[in-house]
Order: structure tokens, then sequence, then C-alpha cells
């Protein structure tokens, strides 16, 4: 049997053994640690309550005027905004902002200007907070502030992409013909941006963006064509039948296929006649639903032909295009399937033909039926 | 119809809902709020219908496509005029509410006022 023997240093109160010694003042440290990590647990619940107080308050004192402006009835005289309501105060701001238009937010923003809070962003755009910078940008975006814009654009240069989209959705807010000018070169030569930002950003800006991606289409290379023809198919803009009939005319695969997935014009349809036979099956997939949007009579028999594609797509596709055209009704389409030799085509416009009726049925329901029984 | 007229307002928005239930007590209406699809659906199946409900789409728990539905199919409430708040580019969730029922559609960010004409329109061919 062992016996240890712990040897304490007179007046000193830690054990002579280093091992020991070692042992006590670790414990010590994580006394002190836990310590104050229970004191910062307090001074953190404490300062949240401290902050939703002011929220609070800060609500309830500028709700009622807010709402009074938003319906028509900006007050006279507006009480000081203090400065631990400010950041409060802009949340709300900016949130009703973004839920309402027209002459509601013309009145928001009438009530901001009169609290100063227009050269205030300004201010806080120049600070280190990213929160503030991130309000202070969607703040003078409503506003649509013209002094912001240097600040904006120096902002769109940050690596930090929230703050950089932030700042390049304001610059469309205060001028979309001078934002599209920019932003369209940095959206397209910008991957890692998502779509879906993009075309958020740019909606409001979509006929100048149209005219900048026009001129920029025969000057770029293919690697970022392939882009700038998906924001044109992200914003819904009709881009011009040249630079698009250069497109369809490239080697690019990604290229060809982008630019048929935008094209609605009749100008194009030999074009994309001669794409129903290329080599590539997703380019003959884009060429038939193409063509099911821009083709005319005389197209019938060329997506008759594609239902016969070696490539399943393709054939569904093509059994689509020809299910949408206008001319053919329901009755065209049974005589059309009843007149094809080929079994996989028959069947593949059956196919379409029943999701059709499926669909139609389903738009056609008397309201309240599924939740019969609920 | 009541003196007063009653509107339900379905909205999950704390923000967006104080808003509405001013402008429409503004207007004279007595506002009933809820804020969840859940708490929705126990309102319809409980109380009696209001003169018009104003209903979001986007919905905690339960949708509002799913609300307009259980409104049709409950009984003294399949008159009642129902106008969904849909979100802009969502022309998909705009044919999904007429076709699940809703006689109207208000598209955020809305204009106060074109609500308020929107409402009054109901209210007046209810009275």
């Amino acid at each position: 049997m062992t016996f240890i023997t712990i040897s304490i240093a007179p007046g000193f109160g830690a054990p002579s053994d280093p091992i020991l010694a070692a042992a006590f003042w670790t414990g010590i440290a994580a006394l002190l640690l836990t310590l104050l990590l229970g004191l910062q647990i307090v001074r953190l619940r404490i300062s949240l309550r401290a902050r939703e107080r002011r929220r609070a308050r800060t609500l309830a004192r500028w709700r009622p005027l807010l709402n009074a402006a938003i319906v028509g009835d900006s007050p006279q005289e507006l009480p000081r905004l203090l400065a631990s309501e400010r950041l409060h105060f802009i949340k709300l701001w900016v949130h009703l902002q973004s839920s309402l238009r027209g002459d509601a937010g013309a009145a928001l923003n009438g009530i901001a200007r009169r609290l100063g809070l227009d050269a205030e962003a300004r201010a806080m755009l120049g600070r280190r907070a990213r929160t503030e910078r991130l309000l202070a940008a969607l703040m003078l975006g409503h506003l649509g502030d013209r002094e912001a814009w240097p600040q904006l654009l120096r902002l769109t240069g940050l690596d930090d992409p929230t703050l950089s989209l932030t700042a390049l959705w304001a610059l469309v807010r205060i001028d979309p013909h001078a934002a599209a000018e920019y932003l369209t070169p940095l959206f397209v030569e910008r991957e890692d941006w998502a779509m879906s930002h993009v075309a958020g950003i740019l909606q409001q800006a979509g006929a100048p963006v149209a005219a900048v991606l026009a001129g920029m289409l025969p000057r770029l290379d293919p690697d970022r064509l392939p882009r700038a023809l998906r924001i044109a198919e992200a914003l819904r803009v009709e881009l011009p039948a040249a630079p698009l009939a250069a497109a369809l005319s490239n080697d690019a695969i990604a290229v060809v296929t982008a630019a048929l997935r935008i094209v609605n014009t009749p100008l194009l349809q030999d074009r994309v006649r001669a794409l129903l036979a290329h080599a590539d099956w997703q380019v003959r997939v884009q060429a038939a639903k193409a063509l099911g949007r821009i083709g005319d009579r005389s197209d019938v028999g060329r997506l008759v032909a594609l239902l016969a594609d070696r490539e399943w797509w393709v054939r569904y596709r093509a059994a689509q295009a020809l299910a949408g055209l206008p001319w053919l009704k329901r009755a065209d389409l049974d005589a059309l399937r009843a007149s094809l030799d080929d079994r996989y085509a028959a069947d593949m416009l059956a196919q379409v033909v029943a999701e059709q009726d499926a669909a139609n049925a389903r738009h056609e329901a008397p309201a309240g039926t599924a939740m019969e029984g609920a | 119809m009541s003196a007063q007229p009653t509107v339900l307002v379905v909205e999950d928005d704390v923000h967006i809902a104080h808003v509405l239930t001013f402008m429409l007590e503004r207007q004279g209406y007595l506002v009933t709020h809820v804020a969840d699809g859940r708490a929705a659906s126990a309102h319809v199946l409980g109380n009696p219908a209001p003169d018009l409900v104003l209903l979001d789409v986007m919905l905690p728990y339960v949708d509002g496509f799913e609300i307009v539905g259980l409104i049709r199919a409950q009984a003294g409430w399949q008159d009642t005029p129902v106008i969904m708040l849909t979100a802009k580019n969502t022309e998909r969730d705009t044919v999904r509410a007429l076709d699940a029922g809703a006689d109207d559609f208000i598209i955020k960010p809305f204009q106060p006022q074109e609500l308020l004409a929107r409402l009054r329109r109901f209210l007046k061919t209810a009275a």
C-alpha cells in the first residue's frame, strides 16, 4: 500500500511537492476562470435585458409616429431621437420600408430626413461596426441618397460579401442607370456571387442592365458569356437578336444552351431550328424548348421528329413543346399520337398529355376540396 | 354586418401586423390579430366569421393556402371575403391563392392606401 504525504509550505498554503503544487494552482486557475465566466454570463444577460428594454421603449415611442406617417398623417413636431434609440429606430424604419411602397415609403423617408438620419447614416458608413454599416447602407438605399454614392462604391470592394452586396443594392436603388453601368460587368465577373442575389439586386434596373449586357456580349470571352446570359435570364430581360444570334453560333456548348434558354424572338427561328440536330443532347433539349416558344406551324414536324431522339430528355421536352403550342388542341395531339409509328415517341406524347390533363384538373378543382375533412 | 366591420388579420410579422392594425382601426374596423397558422386555424374553427380576412401567405406551422381552404370549408365562413398578402415575384403563389379560394391578393411590399381601397370594396359589397 502506498501512502501519499501532502506537505504544505508553512505560511503560504501551497504544497511543496511540485506535482501537487501544479495541481493546486491549476485548480485555483480553473476556479477563477469559472468565476470569471459566471460573471461574464451575468454581465451579458444584464446587457441583453437592458438592450431589450431600450428597444421596447424605442418602439413604444416611435412606432405610433411612424404608423401615423405611413397612413398620411406625418406629425408636425417630432421628438428628438436619442442616441440610445438610434439603431433600434433604424432597424424598425428599414423593416417598414422593405414592406411598404408608394406614398408610405416617401413618408418614412420624410421622417428620416427630418430627424437628420441621412447625414447620420453617411457617418455610420465610415464606422467600423458592421451592423451599423449594413443598416446605414440599407437606409441610404431606401432614401435614394446620392451624396452617399462614393462611400457606397468603396464598400462594394470589401471582401465581406453581405456588406458589399448590400452596398450594391443601395447603389441600384439610388441610380439604376448609373449602377447598371458599373455593376453589370462586376456581376458577370464575380462567379462567386449567387445568381439569386445578383437577380435580387438588379431587379430594379432590368432595362438598363439589358442595354449594358447587349453592349458587352460581343466583347465577352466564351468563359464569361454563359454567366452574362444567365443574368439576362434571371432578370427576364430581352436581349437584341444580333448578340443572341452570335451566341447561338458559338462553339461552346454552355454559351449555346444559355442563349437558347432566353431566345424569345421569331427572328432567330432558323438558327434555333439548325440546333435541333446538334450533336450535344443538351443543346437539342434547349432547342426543342426554345422552338416551343418561338416556333410556327411548320415546326410541328421538326418537333415530332425529335420525339424519336435517342435521349429521353430531348423526347420529353419536344413533347412538352408540342403540347404547349397554342394551335394544337387536345384532339390534334391525340390524332398526332395515333399517327406515330415509333412506340417510344407515342408513349412520350401520351405521358406529357396526361401530365397536362392532371395539371388542368388541379387548376380547375373547386376551392376548398383539398381541405375537406380537415 | 355589425355597425363596426370586423377584420381578422393573420400576419406573423409583428411590425407589419402593428401597421395593419393601426390602419384598419383608424378606419373604424374592429381588428382581431393572430400571428401564426396554427392560431389562425383554431380561430377559424372556434369563432364566428368576421366581415373580412386579411391573410398572409407565409405563416409558421400552417401556410395561408391551407388557411383559406379551411375558411372555405368551414360553415358560416364560406362567403367571407379573403384578401391574401403575397410576396413580390411569386406569380405562382398569387395564382395558387386565387385557386385556393381567395377573393383578391395584395403584393408585398404594399401600398397602405391601395390595401384600404381593396378592403372597402369588399366590405361595401358585404353591406
